[in-house]
């Protein structure tokens, strides 16, 4: 026979295990990890002047992307990727066709040991590269599971692709990323109005900017913004690819400013 | 009645399922099988402003690379391709694990993938765009890179939509580095 004592701690253990179990799901969304400097919250996106550049038609490949790291070492990005090929483009891992002159979106991961994983993700009808779209990324660390998040606010319709059984690791804080593209004519010329990394606090769903630096290396490397400490977040574009045949394919002025981050929720 | 041997049978239930699930959580953790799920949904953000979509699903496959290996090399850079297999049926999915190594290795951002039939006529050629992570601040270029590639068996708008039937096809990779080429060739059977 098992005593009362034993039949007690066997309840408790039980009812621990399911509490555990029903805790464990926690999403940890976006960037970086910053300091609390300031307690005012729903400011101004980050007051960046109008960002333009150029591409040429014969131009290889142009992409703009948000990512950052994991704790366990899992890099995440995703962005706009245009094919200036004449040939279809995929994307590592991927079997997305991204057709010749198209543009679309893509998401991809680094894990050690593994290498880089991705897709692309073609534009759902209605979805033009001059419409707003928020990039955005989440990572489940309980799960494994990383979330990138594709949103065209002006309608309110979002793509999210979830990978499993990824990163175990939480990206160390809670910084978005923002493109508003706000007009193009095709890709010859885009003009994106406003670039910003946000923070958001989950709790309360307030919206707070800043703390980011603008950093730019000049045409025709790699133009980016940094966000320093006290892990890395970067917006830009890759470098090496802005010149064909000699030709500079894009160019770029491009400031910001800094302001403050709220604490992680 | 339920008396204190449910009780037991119970937590023995709970610590059974509890255990199988921590099992697979550590072999997913090991594990190269990636799920990957596309959605749209409805959700919320920022406490008010709703979004809304529909739900689309895709899974891709685990991956295992135990088919034949096929490598080349210049003098800065070398290339090891792994095949899942040394065949695939017509309309399945061939995969390759690609790892570049040397002190170029980190400096290729596209790759060329044709395969071509026995008539050399192309049924598959795209691009592919190899993304690199964010190195740490003074951190040198690692001289490793690894990535992937997907052959679907079958007609693509790629190359004109040629049909693919059973059969020896050929495969290039082809790299560019400081305005050399480098090509890894090697076979796959269709069956």
């Amino acid at each position: 026979m098992l005593s009362n004592k034993l039949l007690s701690i066997l309840l408790l253990t039980t009812i621990s295990l399911l509490l555990l179990s029903l805790s464990s799901v926690k999403a940890w969304q976006y960037g970086t990890s910053m300091q609390p400097t300031t307690s005012q919250y729903d400011s101004i996106e980050m007051p960046t002047q109008g960002m333009r550049w150029s591409t040429s038609p014969n131009q290889a490949v142009f992409f703009f992307w948000m990512s950052s790291t994991t704790t366990d070492g899992v890099f995440v990005q995703n962005g706009y990727i245009y094919n200036g090929l004449d040939v279809y483009l995929s994307i590592s891992g991927g079997k997305t066709l991204i057709p010749p002159h198209s543009w679309a979106m893509f998401w991809t991961y680094y894990k050690p040991g593994i290498g880089y994983q991705g897709n692309g993700v073609l534009p759902p009808a209605g979805w033009s590269a001059s419409d707003p779209i928020y990039f955005s990324i989440a990572v489940y660390p309980s799960l494994g599971c990383i979330t990138f998040m594709f949103t065209k606010s002006s309608t309110g319709v979002a793509i999210y692709v979830k990978v499993h059984s990824v990163a175990y690791g939480r990206l160390s804080g809670n910084v978005g990323g923002i493109a508003e593209s706000g007009q193009t004519t095709g890709f010859g010329n885009i003009y994106v109005d406003q670039i910003a990394l946000w923070a958001q606090v989950l709790s309360t769903g307030r919206r707070n900017s800043g703390s980011t630096y603008v950093y730019d290396q000049s045409s025709p490397s790699s133009m980016l913004i940094y966000v320093y400490r006290p892990n890395v977040v970067k917006i830009g574009f890759n470098g090496g690819t802005h010149y064909s045949a000699g030709t500079c394919l894009w160019s770029t002025t491009y400031t910001g400013d800094n302001e403050y981050f709220p604490p992680d929720p | 009645m339920f008396g204190r041997t449910h009780i037991v049978l119970c937590f023995l239930v709970v610590l059974l399922v509890t255990g199988v699930g921590i099992t697979l959580s550590f072999k997913g953790f090991n594990s190269q099988d990636t799920h990957v799920t596309i959605s749209t949904g409805t959700m919320t953000i920022s406490g008010n402003k709703t979004i809304n979509g529909e739900n689309r699903t895709i899974t891709v496959a685990p991956a295992e690379f135990n088919g034949p290996r096929f490598t080349s090399s210049l003098e800065s850079l070398g290339v090891n391709v792994f095949l899942s297999s040394s065949s695939v049926k017509t309309g399945e999915t061939l995969r390759m694990r690609i790892n570049l190594t040397g002190p170029k290795a980190w400096n290729v951002s596209l790759a060329r993938f044709t395969v071509a039939n026995s008539n050399e006529e192309k049924v598959y050629d795209v691009c592919i765009w190899l993304p690199h992570r964010t190195l740490a601040t003074g951190e040198n270029p690692p001289q490793d890179y690894v990535f992937y590639l997907e052959w679907e068996a079958k007609r693509s708008p790629t190359a004109g939509n040629v049909e693919v039937s059973p059969g020896l096809y050929s495969f290039t990779i082809m790299f560019e580095v400081e305005d050399k080429e480098l090509a890894v060739r090697g076979t796959i059977e269709v069956k």
